[in-house]
């Protein structure tokens, strides 16, 4: 296992850095970036040679002048600008011109909410599809099982923000939910406090539901199928042949089992929930990260999409190990055919 | 006696696998003074890509004997457990695959305390397995169902007696 371990952290390292130039790449790809696009802006409203001067400043500050390959080492950390060696390795994020602040305050507490709401969905998915799941395979075409696997389909058909508009409109008028955004408007800007992380609770119940919907009901659909082509193999048969417990006979080897492509989405479920909640942040108004990458890739606010895009394949690569990890030590280990190999 | 080891093939690709880890995780800390998060993880992963190395070479060093009265592992730490106070051996395989192919087994020993672990890298693997199931059978001791299983799938078929039959019982 060790070995294994090993050789999955070697292959993260460079996949980590082809990434990164892949990432810097296609936000360069646009012709022109955000100061040459301001400058036309303030050329054209006939602004002062302050603002121009200013612009100039930051070309030169954070070597928007240099190639692109300087730019993106610089970037990194690998070369020094400027301000010396001082990239994403020695932990600055770069400048959000678009907000004028450094990356790493502009995201913030918007990163720790993404987080919040995005754990919570996955969280969700898992509770609600795993048992709904076993239902179905163990039920197959009971009046149950048709009806989890209605809700399925409308799940899956349902768009994300159609689903986040109607749920608003009912959730505040039936039980008196908060319309939009993360916690009440008192609580904005101020410290976390008990209050602060009731009112963030209060208001997760819609987006987790929403954001989760769809990706529960893919779950749900893939479980069932997993779980039933188990079933149907013949140690189960002879199991139940010898008289193991019916609950046994389904825990102890199929559903582990079925579990296998379960884990082995774990890597591509968070930055699938991640990107796919942007338009229904955007719906609900939730001050999370997904709309802020949205507005700074139209805008070629660089260093903050990238800073982004970064930390969305740092998750992918980490949950992709992790899921390899897991299902390398999920039960039962049996081996399917013959012959000792490494 | 039967004698085995690690090969100086694998072993070798060990210590390549170590040193180019090494080297790209201390590269960055000398080179590009990075921020105290980054080095807390490039001297995690430089340790652990160290330890990787020290287990690779003492590896090099091991050498596993089987004999009538027990299986020894010389080198740099010496084991030994004799047949007569074997008490369990589990056959374990891993895979990383969905379809469970390719993966790499462990063969875990304990008898009186002591605890052997030793991986399907060691050349002629087989034949060791074998040899080790040949022995616990005859001391009687029960293989759990997975270590059944995984031991039908390299040709070692296990021999059908009382305790085998309790043992199967569980699934």
């Amino acid at each position: 296992m060790f070995s294994y371990f090993i050789q999955r952290v070697l292959v993260m390292i460079p996949t980590l850095l082809v990434i990164s130039i892949l990432t810097f790449i296609i936000i360069q790809l646009p012709p022109g970036d955000y100061l040459s696009n301001q400058l036309q802006e303030l050329k054209a409203q006939g602004e002062s040679a302050s603002a121009v001067a200013k612009i100039a400043f930051y070309r030169e500050q954070y070597s928007l002048d240099k190639p692109a390959i300087e730019q993106y080492a610089i970037w990194m950390g690998f070369w020094p600008g400027p301000n010396g060696f001082d990239g994403l390795i020695q932990g600055n994020w770069g400048h959000s011109f678009a907000y004028d602040l450094p990356v790493s305050e502009v995201l913030g507490d918007r990163m720790l909410l993404t987080f919040v709401v995005n754990f919570s969905t996955v969280i969700f998915i898992y509770l609600v599809a795993f048992p709904i799941g076993v239902y179905s395979a163990t039920r197959q075409y009971s009046i149950g099982d048709y009806g989890f696997t209605l809700i399925g389909y409308l799940g899956l058909a349902t768009p994300n923000f159609l689903l986040a508009m109607v749920l608003l409109y009912y959730a505040n008028y039936y039980f008196g939910l908060s319309i939009g955004g993360l916690m009440d408007e008192q609580y904005l800007d101020q410290p976390w406090s008990v209050g602060k992380v009731m009112s963030v609770l209060d208001h997760m119940i819609i987006p987790v539901i929403v954001i989760g919907t769809s990706g529960t009901a893919a779950m749900i659909r893939r479980l069932r199928a997993n779980l039933l082509d188990e079933l149907q193999k013949q140690y189960v048969t002879t199991a139940k042949a010898k008289g193991v417990p019916r609950v046994k006979a389904l825990v102890k080897y199929p559903v582990r089992m079925s579990l296998n492509p379960f884990i082995a989405d774990i890597g591509n479920l968070l930055p699938d929930v991640i990107s796919g909640s942007v338009i229904v942040s955007a719906v609900l108004s939730l001050p999370t990260a997904g709309p802020m990458l949205l507005e700074a890739l139209r805008s070629q606010d660089q260093y903050l999409a990238g800073s982004f895009l970064m930390f969305l394949a740092l998750l992918t690569v980490i949950g992709v190990f992790i899921s390899d990890v897991l299902l390398a030590l999920l039960d039962p280990r049996i081996r399917l055919s013959g012959g000792a190999t490494k | 006696m039967r004698e085995f080891t690690y090969p100086t093939r694998e072993i070798n690709r060990d210590l390549v696998r170590s040193g180019v880890g090494m080297l790209i995780t201390a590269l960055p800390l000398l080179l590009f003074g990075p921020s105290s998060v980054i080095v807390y993880i490039l001297v995690g992963l430089f340790l652990m890509f160290a330890i990787y190395g020290v287990r690779a070479a003492v590896r090099k060093k091991t050498q596993i004997s089987i004999s009538s009265d027990g299986i020894q592992v010389t080198g740099v730490k010496g084991k030994f457990i004799d047949w007569e106070a074997l008490e369990a051996l589990k056959l374990s395989y891993y895979s990383t695959r969905r379809d469970g192919e390719k993966g790499w087994m462990q063969l875990k020993l304990k008898g009186r305390g002591t605890r052997l672990t030793l991986e399907s890298t060691i050349s002629e693997f087989d034949d060791l397995v074998r040899l080790c199931a040949i022995k616990a059978q005859e001391m009687g001791v029960k293989f759990d169902a997975t270590t059944a299983r995984n031991l039908r799938s390299i040709g070692i078929e296990r021999q059908v007696t009382p305790q085998s039959i309790e043992a199967e019982k569980g699934l």
